[in-house]
Order: structure tokens, then sequence, then C-alpha cells
């Protein structure tokens, strides 16, 4: 995987896993051990999408509000 | 005026309701919410400038040292009385009720007696230490140094190490339990019945102990015995009782003396003035002499919890003011019409936030575990009385009130709702929910009595008392129902149960042998095996935690008496005993099981995939939670979704539910506490599941180490229950309520736009009733939605009053860790109706 | 050393007073090779005092000896605190990523928020 802030490569297992967006999903959050910023990670496809700053949510909303978890799903 | 109103309706309208609350409260309120210095951690971090306070510190080191050969409890209580009386203490502009645990109001409290653990801890956080910084930490060092040996934990230690080395090492490695078990550090619960009801003040108590000691003195010197042993014990108990309360009454009086010094020297305002005088005239009359009124009573109230911070870390506050303090209520405003309804609120308001304000140093996993707050502040509102009749009055409805003005994330509220709670009253409590503070949470006072009396035997009587011990657990307020401490470390981080019987016991984290060999999962042929392994880690783990706090509380009367506790409980008044001495105590003891659902949803994925579908074999399995599930992301998916997830209604898995908490309770009939009775386990949470998450190691239920764990109790993983709110009240409802457990937490996020207007309210209220009828014990929500919170994380200081209901607990959003906060914005957001 | 033994020595060297440090010197004094910035090193849960366990080693092991002795098997785990001279330690890695910051919640391997570490981190 490759740093998307200061391009340090490495395998995954490099990047320090920090936890999940959500359970459910692939994306993750970890850390470049070279410039420490966090990044959003897709497990599944083993790349990095992007730099996470504080209030920035990649994997979008909770289960909720713009579509209710109700009794009839 | 006009303006103001239009104002309040727009911000109401946008749900700004820390601005609507600025403009609805009176200015003094306003002033003194303002005036409070922020004493829970952010995140695990204090706030700049809190600083430890030494003052308190190095008087109880004083008059410790001062009195080393004097018997135990009188030791302790000179030490006390030293504190009280010297401790510099001061009353903040504007304020009524006076007392705090510190000499400053930006200072914790330092128990330095207590833990050579937490007093190393102490010197060694950041920022904490008072300027010049050089200086304070010499001073800290040498204070330290000289209680070397003689604190409560260093006392301890031989006894530990004769009989339970490994248990000791396997508690204090933080993996599997919290606290320390010594009773200086537990949630106290007091005997309300006896101190709060009018009926004496500390003089009284004083001439009864005196009558005491006569009538035994004169007893043991007429016949020799064993009934007269220990008389020389007792005598020197009463004696250190009464130090205590002679101290008590004095520390009132020196408020009573600044208070008519300022008014008479300095104070300007006639008005002021007045209040000045009145709170002299009010700390000269309590906690003396017995309470005449709204604020005296008040007062009272407060010195007690103020007091006893001063001898204990008090991590909790059991409370029930409305019950306690409402007749007073009745009597200034509605009968003797002294007050008006806004003086009153004015007072109800300020005592909340003359709580808020206290706080202690507490150790890492206690900050990490309670983030923003100060300690387990439930306090109990509604219910009923000892008759059965409705309890609620005008005070509960004015306490509502007042904790929207004030919005305070300790102390919190707790609601007994019962069939015959008014709707008005039942309005008061929508309302504070709908405006985002989190609480009251709600709890079921008919399953709930039944379920006190089901563990505990207490009668129905003392039963209908009870109050929040810590964040749920029930416990009467009367001479034989309360519980003078419960020590913290009865705390299971369950979610180590499932990982141990997966892992053989072995805990890379500790790098140790923690739990019992139960066998090599590897070769697990049935889910039977798995289950029997998990069953025996479980029992193991109940055993350690209680044998740990049994053992700790039938030692604390010698390691660490509690003098002021003690004489202001009638069983110690009448026996000359320590608080913490069993006799006479129902129990009322619990294991709180953090993490509990994860132990479910795994062995249900193991159950499903491995054993029923056989799509993979328990050495896969294995193999990829050693690898944390690095390069097995499919796998670790299709344990997330392909595998049945508790809170959907699911047969399979909550039957798993069930059977595992039906051997927790049948175990808890096993193993007993002090009093011989029963140790039930109490599934909650607190923010227990951040401060574990880099503690538990993967599990089948799809977590990776480092992920938060579940948000507690019963409350389904976040996001995993898909099946609607109804659905997750149908799976809880299969609980029994009250012989599974002693309580169950359950979280709920639901939408602020769909709870708006009176339609909301109906809502809420049709789904209390499916609630109620379902018999859940707990319910609590969180009402706000994740744009706000996005908003939070980004700009923090817009939104420093956003609350947010974290566990047991509610806590204002900016000083929870982010990972908390995105663990809250994880959870469903159901739409009810 | 039977098992016993090494639960009690493991009790004794994490909490009686006679393995606790004294006075300033001792409590501020932080070996640049220490134990606190080694990737091996689990600081406890429990508190932030300075305890730890060694994720490789286990009781019986010293590493204050010229010729440290390291013990890999046994149940218990060698405990060390976050300021134990590790320069003698073949076993000690340098860690990349150090939390100092103590406002996120425990990671036993990242987070070392002593106050003393600051003085050796940055």
């Amino acid at each position: 995987m490759k740093c998307v802030e200061c391009n340090f490569d490495g395998p995954s297992d490099k990047f320090r896993y920090l936890y999940n967006a959500r359970i459910d999903s692939s994306l993750t959050l970890r850390q470049c051990p070279n410039c420490q910023v966090w990044l959003a990670v897709d497990e599944l496809a083993g790349t990095i999408k992007q730099k996470v700053g504080l209030g920035e949510a990649p994997w979008g909303k909770s289960a909720g509000i713009e579509g209710l978890a109700t009794d009839n799903v | 005026m006009a303006e103001a109103a239009v104002n309040i309706k727009e911000l109401e309208k946008n749900q700004e309701w820390w601005r609507v609350a600025e403009q609805k409260r009176s200015k003094r309120l306003d002033y003194l919410r303002k005036a409070v210095w922020k004493k829970g951690a952010v995140g695990g971090l204090y706030a700049p400038g809190i600083k430890v306070d030494l003052e308190r510190a190095g008087l109880f080191t004083e008059g410790y040292f001062a009195n080393l050969n004097d018997p135990g409890m009188v030791r302790h209580a000179k030490a006390v009385a030293n504190v009280l009386d010297n401790i510099p203490i001061f009353i903040t502009d504007q304020a009524q009720l006076v007392g705090y645990v510190g000499s400053a109001p930006h200072t914790i409290s330092w128990l330095i007696e207590g833990g050579s653990l937490l007093n190393e801890e102490v010197y060694n956080e950041p920022g904490i230490a008072p300027e010049p910084e050089a200086e304070s930490l010499k001073k800290m060092a040498a204070m330290m140094d000289k209680w070397n040996g003689y604190s409560v934990q260093d006392r301890f230690i031989p006894y530990v190490l004769s009989f339970a080395a490994e248990e000791g090492v396997k508690l204090l490695s933080g993996a599997v339990g919290w606290g320390l078990p010594i009773s200086i550090s537990g949630y106290n619960g007091k005997d309300y019945e006896y101190i709060l009801t009018a009926k004496r003040g500390f003089e009284d108590i004083i001439a009864e102990i005196d009558r005491r000691q006569e009538d035994m003195k004169d007893k043991a010197r007429k016949k020799a015995g064993p009934e007269y042993l220990h008389v020389g014990s007792r005598m020197m108990n009463w004696e250190g009782m009464k130090i205590a309360l002679q101290a008590v009454i004095r520390y009132a009086n020196r408020y009573a003396r600044l208070a008519k010094i300022v008014a008479e020297n300095y104070e300007t305002d006639p008005k002021r003035r007045e209040e000045l005088l009145r709170i002299a005239e009010t700390c000269e009359r309590v906690p003396a002499k017995p309470q005449r009124n709204l604020q005296e009573s008040l007062q009272f109230d407060h010195f007690l919890q103020v007091v006893e911070r001063f001898e204990s870390g008090g991590g909790a506050w059991p409370s029930r003011p409305d019950y306690y303090h409402g007749s007073w209520y009745d009597k200034d405003v509605n009968i003797d019409k002294r007050l008006t309804k806004e003086e009153a609120l004015d007072l109800v308001g300020e005592f909340m936030i003359r709580a808020h304000e206290v706080g202690s140093f507490f150790p890492r996993w206690t900050r990490e575990g309670l983030q923003g707050i100060t300690g387990t502040w439930v306090w109990t509102l509604g219910g009923v009385k000892q008759d059965g009749a409705d309890a609620c009055n005008d005070l509960t409805v004015a306490f509502l009130q007042a904790a929207r003005l004030v919005r305070v994330s300790n102390p919190t509220f707790a609601f007994r709702w019962h069939p015959q709670v008014k709707d008005e009253v039942m309005r008061e409590c929508f309302e504070c929910i709908r405006q985002g503070l989190g609480y009251p949470s709600m709890r079921n006072d008919p399953v709930l009595i039944t379920n006190v009396m089901h563990w505990h035997g207490h009668p129905i009587e003392e039963a209908r008392t009870w109050v929040h011990q810590a964040c749920m657990s029930p416990c009467p307020t009367t001479k034989h129902g309360f519980q003078p401490m419960r020590m913290a470390s009865a705390t299971a981080n369950m979610a180590k149960v499932v990982e141990y019987a997966l892992f053989n016991g072995y805990d890379p984290i500790v790098n140790m042998q923690m739990g019992p060999q139960t066998g090599d999962a590897r070769k697990f042929k049935s889910f039977d095996e798995l289950y029997n392994a998990w069953a025996e880690q479980l029992k193991w783990l109940m055993n350690l935690l209680t044998m740990s706090v049994n053992f700790g509380r039938v030692m604390s009367p010698e390691m660490c008496p509690r003098s002021f506790l003690s004489s202001i409980s009638e069983r110690c008044v009448e026996s000359g005993q320590d608080a913490a001495s069993p006799e006479g105590d129902r129990g009322n003891s619990w294991i709180t099981a953090f993490t509990w659902v994860e132990n479910i949803d795994s062995l249900a994925a193991v159950k499903k995939l491995v054993f029923d579908d056989k799509k993979y074999t328990m050495d896969q399995l294995i193999t990829a939670l050693e690898a944390n599930w690095e390069g097995f992301e499919q796998m670790r998916l299709d344990f997330v979704k392909n595998a049945p997830k508790w809170g959907n209604d699911d047969d399979y898995v909550d039957d798993i539910m069930l059977k595992c908490l039906r051997e927790a309770a049948a175990f808890s009939r096993v193993i007993k506490d002090p009093s011989g009775n029963n140790w039930p386990i109490l599934p909650e949470n607190v923010s227990g599941n951040i401060h574990y998450a880099n503690i538990v190691r993967a599990l089948p239920n799809g977590r990776r180490l480092g992920d938060a764990l579940y948000d507690g109790g019963i409350s389904p993983g976040p996001g995993l229950d898909k099946k609607g709110p109804t659905a997750v009240l149908k799976s809880c409802g299969k609980i029994n309520h009250i012989t599974d457990g002693r309580a169950f937490l359950l979280n709920q996020r639901l939408s602020p736009t769909q709870l708006s207007g009176e339609k909301g309210y109906q809502l809420w209220r049709s789904y209390m009733h499916t609630w109620a009828d379902l018999g859940l014990d707990h319910i609590q929500f969180n009402v706000i939605d994740d744009t706000t919170l996005r908003s939070a994380q980004r700009e923090p200081e817009k939104y420093q009053e956003v609350i947010v209901r974290v566990a047991g607990y509610s806590a204002h959003f900016v000083d929870i860790s982010r990972k908390t906060q995105d663990n809250i914005i994880q959870r469903t957001v159901q739409g009810i109706g | 050393m039977a098992e016993n033994d090494k639960w009690k020595q493991a009790l004794s060297v994490s909490m009686s007073a006679s393995h606790r440090s004294s006075g300033v010197e001792a409590r501020e004094n932080v070996p640049q090779i220490s134990c606190g910035v080694c990737k091996n090193f689990s600081e406890t849960a429990f508190s932030s005092d300075g305890r730890g366990t060694c994720r490789i080693l286990k009781s019986g092991s010293d590493i204050s000896l010229e010729k440290p002795v390291y013990v890999l098997d046994g149940d218990v785990s060698l405990f060390i605190k976050f300021n134990t001279d590790a320069a003698r330690c073949e076993r000690f890695e340098r860690m990349e990523i150090i939390d100092t910051d103590g406002s996120e919640c425990a990671d036993p391997a990242y987070r070392r928020s002593q106050r003393q570490m600051e003085k050796i981190v940055k």
C-alpha cells in the first residue's frame, strides 16, 4: 500500500491498524508509520482510499437518518 | 422580551438546545453553569488548567501520621477531621449551596492513602501538578514516599501473596477486569432512610452513640462472657464516628462563618448579602440539626456527598433527590409559598451544578471507561413509595426541567417508570430525551423491584426504596438494604471469555496464561466443545473477580476504615461496626459484565459457519483470528454478514444469548458474596468498550484487535441490528429480566426529526408501551443526528455543549475520544412507529 | 522456580513498596534505551503508573545483568516498567510510532503517555 500523503510504500501490516469504519464494511482506518496521518483503507482491495481528517467519514452515514432502520426493512 | 421569545422558537426549531437553555435559564443559573471547571477527562486526559489538589493529600497525610498509634477508625477520623478543619474553602459568586471536595474550584482530589499505583500515576500524569511543577513534583514525591508501606494497597499485598498471588497478578494486568478490591475506591450507597428523612441531625447521632457507648460499657463490665469480646473495637469505632461527625459540623460552621464575614464586611448588594446570611444560617443548622426547608435539605445532602468524597473515591452517587427532598419543595413552594417555582428551580439547578463540579483523580482505566465525566452519578427519579403508591411529585418535574436548563453531563437521571406515572411526568422525561440529554434512562420499576427481591431477598417495602448504586444496579436505601460500598473490581471484560475459549486461555497482550487451559480450539469437533470451554472460562473469570472483592470487602474495616460513612448508617451507629462490615447487609452484589454481546455473536457465528454449514474449519478460523483477519477480509465479512446477529429477533442467536446468560445466572448462585448472597451479572459497558478495544484480540463476530467493542449491555452491535426497533425489543424481551441477571443495558438511537412535536411524543410513548409490555428493565436513547456529530468533530469549539449517551452515562461529545465518537455515530438510528 | 513462586515474584515486582522508585530523581529517570520505547513493551491497561509486560520475555528473565537472562517459556510474563533500562536487551526493538498523547484510549502497543516519556520521545 502507498500512503496518499507521503508516498510511503509498504505492506498493509506496516500501517498501524486503528479501527474499523463499520464492522460490516471493508473500510478501516490505519496510520502511516512515516508521516503518521490517518488513512481510510479498503481492506478487500488492499488500497488506501484517502487521508482522513477530523469529522470526515469516507464510509458515509450510520445506518440511520437518511435511511432509518425501520420495522419494514 | 418578544425578540427573545422569537429567538428561542427559532433555536428550538433548529434543535440548538444548549442555546435554548442559555436563553431560558435565570442569570444566576447561567453564571453558575458557566463558572464550573470541566473535571471529567477528555478521552484519557484532564483538561488544561485542572490540577490535582495537594491540600487534601497533605492534610490527610499529616493527620494520619500524627495519629499513627491510634486504633484504625480513630486514626482515620482524625485524618479526615484534619482535612475538614483546615482545607481552604470558598463560596462561588451567586451560589446558594456550598461545599467542594478540594481547596480551589479547578482542583481534583487525590486520595493518597489508597493505592501506591495510583500515586505513581498522579506523579506521572502530564499537566496536573500545580505550578510551579518542579516544586509540586518534589512535594508529591515526598508524600508518596511517606505512604510507601502504609497505603491501603501496600498493606494488602502480604495477604494477597499468602494465597492468591496468581489471581492478584491477573487482576492487575488490566486485561480482564477493572478496579482494585479496596473500599476506598468503591461506590458508596447510603442509608438515606436514616440520615435524610429529617428525623435526626448529626448532634442527635452523637447523642445516640454516647448512649450506645454507655450501655455497652456497663454491660461489658458487669458480666464477663463471649458476647462482649468486641467491646474495645466497638468503643473505638464509635469514638471514630463521633470525631468524624463533630468535624463535619465544624466544617459546615466554617462555611457559615465565611458567608457571614463576606456578608457583613464585603458584600455591597443587599440581595446578595441576604443570600449569604441565609447560607450562614443554613450551615449553622445542617447537618448538626435536621433540615427545615428545601435549601437546608439540599445543603444537608450535599454535605453528606462532599464529606464522603473526602474519605473515599466515591465513584458513584446513589441518590433519589425528588423522593428525599420532595416534601420540602412542596412545603416551601406549594404550602408556605416562601419560594416561587423559579426560585426553587434555581436551587435545584444549582444542586446539580454543585455535584457536576466535583471530581477526583481517576486512574487511567476509569478515565477511559468514563470519558468526559467524573463518576457514574446516576440519580434516581420517580418510582413508588414504600406502600406502592406513585412517588413522583412536583420536585420530580422540577429536576427534569432543571436538567434541561443546566445541561450537565453528570449527574444524569434514571427514571423509575411504573404504570401509575402520570402523562405530565412522562412528557417531562421525553422532553429531556428529545432535547438530546441522553437521560433520563428509563427503568422498569415493577420488574426491578421483583429483581431486587429475587436476587437478594429484600422485603418488598425495602425493595421499593431502590436507587441506582452506580449506572444500573438497583439498591435499596434502608438499614439492611443499602450497600455501603461496591468495589468496581467485580467488573469483567467479558469478551475475554470467548477469546480465551478460542485460544486455550492464553493472552498475547499480557503474554500470560490467563484463563484455564480448555483445549486447542483448532481440534474442537462440535459446538458443544467450544461452548463448554466458554463456560469454563466464564466461571473462572466470575470467580477470580468476586473472590478478590469478597476478600477486599472483609478486610476493609481493618485496611481502610470508613468513619464518616459508618456514622451516617443506622446499623453501624447501632452496632459500632464499620460500614464495610458485611454483617447486617443483604449484599446486593453484582458483576458488571462489559463487552458481553461479543460472546453471543461470536459463538453464533462459529456455530453457523463452522459446525452447521461447514463452510470453514476451526483450524482456518483460528489462523484468521491469529492474523487479526489480515489477509482474510472476505472470510471476515462472511462471519459478519452471513451469521446471525443478536438484536434481530432471530432465535438462532437469541437462544445462544439465553443459554449463556443462564449459565452465568446459575453460577452466580454458586459463588457467594460476603453476606452469603448471590453474584448475578449485569451486562453494561460505560465506555469500557473503547478502553478494551486494543486489549481484546480478533473474534469470530468479525472484530479486529483495535476495533471498538459493542456499546454494551444487551445492545446489538452497532449497525448490526438491521431488522428495526421492534426486532431489537423482541430479542431483548426473550431475556427474563428478573431471573437472568441483575439488569440489562439497552442503547437505542432515535431520529430527532422523527421525535419532533406532539407526534414525536406519541410515537415514543407507544414505543415505551411495547418496551414495558416486553418486560425490559432498561432503555436509554441518543437523539442526535450524524451531521451534528460530524460537525462537532470538525469544529469542536462550536459544539462544546452537545451531549450524547455513551452507555450507562452521558458525556459532552467533545470530551470523548475520536474512536468513542465514531462508535456512537456507527450505532443504528432506529425509526419508530 | 515453581510457577507459584513466579506469580509471587511478578506480584512483588509490580506492586510492592520495595520495588518502587523513591524521590524525584529516580522517578524522572528514563534511559534513552528503555522498555517504554520498545515495540515489545505492553503497557498495562490498568493504569499509567508505568508498569507493563514484555510480549516476549517471561518471568525469570533478567535484562539488567551484564549477560542478560532470557526466559521464553512459562505462564508468567516478565514485569517491567516504562523506564526499565533496556540497553542490554537483545530483544529491544525501537518503536516507529509512539503515542504520547493520552487523549485516545488504551493501546498497550503504542501508547506511552507518562509525562517523563515526553523527554525522550521528542
